[in-house]
Formats: C-alpha cells, sequence, structure tokens
C-alpha cells in the first residue's frame, strides 16, 4: 500500500512537472524554514517563475511522498518578485545537525496556478534552510545560447573561375576566471585569410588580467601577448593595458513604464568606449634591420553593439549588429606590409601615421548554436599592418560556451 | 543557503544597480526576464558578479550577517534569467 501511494506521488510529480513545463509556468524553489531552535514552528517560501501574482494560486500544499500524508499552506504573504511565505499546518521532520541536518522525509510542494483562465499543476521539492551554513553545494547555471561564446570558430572558402580559392579562418578561445575583483584567461585569437587582399594575418596569444570596477562602470584589461603572422614572420611581444568604459544602455530595458502605460522596445544599443596603449618589442622581423625595434602605440575606439527582439519572450535577440572602430597612434616608425601573389611581404609604408580599423557585423540567428552572417572590414592591424581592402563577408558560424550541466 | 526573500532582494538590486534601472516602479522586473532583456549584455555580467559579491549597499556583503558566495558558482551569461541568478544565490550563498 505504501508502495502504491509512493508510485501515485512520483507519477503525479512528473505529471505536474511536465505540465509546468509546457505551460511555461514553474516553482523555483521550496525552502522550509524552522522559525524556532525546537523546530515546533516552521514557516515555507516559494518562489515562482513567473510571479502568478497572489489571488492566481488556487491551491497549494505539501505531499509527504514517502507516507502520502498532506500539509496545508495557509496565511500567503507576498515577500518580493514572484516570493511568497507561507505557514504549513504540520512540522516537517528533520534528520541531523548542523550543517548536516537535513528534511527526513521527502516533501514535495504542489500548487495549482490559474493562468489567464487555464488551471496550470507546478510543483518542486522542499529544502530545508540552512541559515548558517559553512559550506554550501555548488550549482551552476546551464548556458543556453551562442551569444555567451567562449570559443568562436568562423570560416568560409570562396573562389572565381581561374582564381585559386581563398580559404579565411576566425578563432577566438578564453575562458575567464574569477580572482577576487579581478578575472583572468589566457587566449588565442586569429583572424586571417590566404587572399592578399583581405587579410588581417593576425594572430595573438597570451594571458589577460582584468580588474572589473562596478562602481565606475569599467573594466581595465591589461594582457600580456604574442602579435604575430599566422606563420610567425612578423612577431612583437606586447603589453596591452586598456580601459573599457560601460555605460547603461539605451534604452535601458526593454520593459518600460512611461505614462502609467508599459511600453516594450524592441533594441537595446550598448555604447562600449575604450582607450589604451600597445607597448613592447619586435622579436622578428621580414626586415631584418628593424627587428628588435622598440614598439609605442595609443589605441582609442569603440565597440557598438544594436540587439533586436523580433518576438517577445525571445531569451536571445534575433539580430545581432556589432561594429568596432579602433585607431592606433603609432609613437614610433613601424612598418606596414602588403603580400604579394606568392604571399611575401612587400614593405608598403614606414613610419608613424595613425592606423585606422573599422569591423560591422550583422548576424541573424536560425538556432542556438547557429548564425549567419554578413560582415565588412576596412583598414590595418598589427603586427604587420597589412591594408584589408574593404573585406565582404557572408557565410555561418558555430559558437559555444563552457558550462556545466 | 540563503532565504528566499533575501536572496531575490539582492538579485533585484543588484540587476538594477548594474543596469541603472531606477526609480524600480519605472523599470518592472520579472523572474524569467533575461538580463540582456534588462540592459545586460556579456560584456556587462562581470559588472553584476561584482555586485553581487561586493557591494556593500545591495550586494551579499549588505546582509546582515554578511554573506559571501564563490565567484566560481556565478557562471551566468546575458541569456541567463533573474531566476537563474536568483537560485544560484540563494543556493551558494553562505555566512562571511
Amino acid at each position: 500500500m505504501k508502495l502504491l501511494i509512493c508510485l501515485i506521488c512520483l507519477l503525479v510529480t512528473i505529471a505536474f512537472g511536465s505540465l509546468s513545463t509546457v505551460n511555461g509556468q514553474s516553482v523555483t524553489l521550496v525552502q522550509a524554514i524552522p522559525l524556532n531552535p525546537e523546530k515546533t514552528d516552521w514557516s515555507v517560501q516559494v518562489a515562482f517563475s513567473p510571479d502568478p501574482t497572489g489571488n492566481n494560486i488556487r491551491r497549494i500544499f505539501i505531499v509527504n511522498v514517502d507516507d502520502g500524508t498532506i500539509i496545508d499552506l495557509n496565511n500567503r504573504v507576498p515577500l518580493t518578485t514572484g516570493v511568497y511565505s507561507y505557514t504549513p499546518s504540520d512540522r516537517f521532520a528533520v534528520a541531523g545537525t548542523g550543517d548536516d541536518a537535513k528534511l527526513a522525509k521527502h516533501y514535495e510542494l504542489k500548487a495549482l496556478i490559474d493562468k489567464n483562465g487555464k488551471l496550470i499543476s507546478t510543483g518542486a521539492p522542499v529544502d530545508l534552510l540552512l541559515e548558517n551554513a559553512e559550506t554550501a553545494t555548488e550549482v551552476r547555471q546551464k548556458v543556453k545560447t551562442i551569444d555567451e561564446a567562449d570559443i568562436y570558430i568562423g570560416g568560409e572558402i570562396n573562389g572565381a573561375h581561374k582564381r585559386r580559392a581563398a580559404f579565411s579562418a576566425e578563432i577566438k578561445a578564453q575562458k575567464f576566471k574569477p580572482l577576487g575583483s579581478w578575472a583572468y584567461t589566457p587566449f588565442f585569437k586569429l583572424n586571417a585569410s590566404t587572399d592578399p587582399d583581405a587579410d588581417p594575418d593576425q594572430m595573438e596569444m597570451g594571458l589577460n588580467l582584468r580588474y572589473i570596477s562596478s562602481r565606475t562602470r569599467t573594466y581595465l584589461d591589461n594582457e600580456v601577448k604574442i602579435e604575430s603572422e599566422r606563420d610567425f614572420e612578423n612577431t612583437n611581444l606586447i603589453e596591452n593595458p586598456r580601459l573599457t568604459f560601460l555605460p547603461t544602455s539605451y534604452p535601458r530595458a526593454l520593459r518600460e513604464r512611461k505614462n502609467g502605460k508599459i511600453v516594450l522596445h524592441k533594441s537595446l544599443l550598448f555604447l562600449n568606449p575604450f582607450i589604451g596603449g600597445e607597448f613592447g618589442k619586435n622579436v622578428r622581423s621580414p626586415l631584418k634591420a628593424a627587428e628588435g625595434d622598440g614598439i609605442a602605440r595609443l589605441v582609442a575606439g569603440v565597440d557598438v553593439r544594436w540587439v533586436f527582439f523580433l518576438k517577445h519572450n525571445e531569451k536571445a535577440p534575433d539580430i545581432n549588429w556589432t561594429t568596432t572602430y579602433q585607431r592606433r597612434w603609432l609613437l614610433t616608425d613601424e612598418l606596414g606590409f602588403k603580400a604579394d601573389e606568392n604571399g611575401d611581404l612587400q614593405l608598403r609604408t614606414f613610419g608613424t601615421s595613425p592606423r585606422d580599423y573599422v569591423r560591422s557585423k550583422v548576424s541573424y540567428r536560425i538556432t542556438k548554436f547557429f548564425d549567419v552572417f554578413s560582415s565588412y572590414e576596412w583598414g590595418q592591424v598589427p603586427p604587420s599592418f597589412k591594408l584589408i581592402d574593404h573585406r565582404f563577408r557572408l557565410g555561418f558560424a558555430y559558437k559555444f560556451r563552457f558550462g556545466v550541466e | 543557503m540563503l532565504d528566499l526573500a533575501r536572496a531575490m532582494r539582492v538579485t533585484e538590486s543588484c540587476i538594477r544597480a548594474t543596469a541603472n534601472l531606477f526609480p524600480p516602479v519605472q523599470f518592472p522586473i520579472a523572474p524569467d526576464d533575461t538580463l540582456l532583456r534588462l540592459g545586460i549584455d556579456d560584456t556587462r555580467v562581470d559588472l553584476l558578479k561584482d555586485h553581487i559579491t561586493g557591494d556593500a549597499q545591495f550586494g551579499l556583503p549588505s546582509l546582515t550577517p554578511p554573506r559571501k558566495i564563490n565567484p566560481t558558482f556565478l557562471d551566468i551569461g546575458e541569456t541567463s534569467t533573474v531566476t537563474d541568478v536568483f537560485v544560484i544565490i540563494s543556493q551558494n550563498a553562505v555566512l562571511a
């Protein structure tokens, strides 16, 4: 009989759980909180997502799955958005003490929510609140979309009749780890093409140490890196401090109340201006006379991101438009090269004239992990300052981010 | 573990402080809103983490008694929802 009750409770739990997922209403967390050391008086806090608002919670109770008894929840008090407190009709059984204390039985909360006239069943297991616990159980968030990419791999092949096919590759790999108010990551970036007129030929690898200041809304990045061509023909050792400003987006959120009415925006604009410097030394140059020269540059620019949500309730944007503009002021003479048809570097410029670089990219999300994009690039980037002569690309990108399930 | 009401208050306050969503009545926050929809993109997520771990006015240090969280547990991105952040804070915050 006891087994049958348990089985029925389990089936109800599974059925309720799946129904709540389908209908977009769930109970996120349930905590049983003892109000005195004797554990005779209890409070139960329940977090809903989304907030059903109090009057739409038609029925709410806790099932002791082990023996099938019901604990009613009374005296609802809203605490904050989506979180309600209740007084249970019975006490909970607890086993153990201190950090090892836990509920002695398997308690499951059940709720019946009225959502736009439809009654939805939902529920969640009950946790015992260990208010003074010294250690925590690790709970990490599962990663959902490509836009939080730590690894990015993009590529394309293009060709024409009687012309050699050109290959392009764009790779980014990094993984920030926290270090107090700092974060650090080793990184690798490659942006290169076999087309001599559209080859940034930039490869960077090193370590980035970032200081995060929420008070001033800034990041101070400090990269120590090797800045090179993909074949190491021209290589610099660079120390690259950069201060990035992170003002609030425009508008500040997609949903806003104006004159008592909720206004829903479709897009958000993020502007991230930055200033910095690049200081170091050339380690290897195609021009032997320039090898070992010192390098000093000032850098300033802006990253712009414009996101569009075409459908309401989508978690990630449908269209992402990012543009980067940066200008380098060279404080020492540097060389600028152009690759000839055989890929050999030919000296094109020499001096301290400023070098600009602009890149714009629009991507459209087809699935969680797959984008199509169109991009435009013009300018010169170190180490060889090869001119990227109005490079247009249309392609795809597959991205993912490290996560813990 | 932190009680749900305080965990949600810390979550909401830190999101508001990061995205400057004040006054609260002008910018309603729902538990299923993603951070990006609230003006916090991936570039700004670290600002939110800094508010949660270090803000003496809104973050975990503002509680009585003060709490702390291992920053590596705050594995969140721009498509994380308010609820996602709240669950992590509630389940991982311990006494400072």
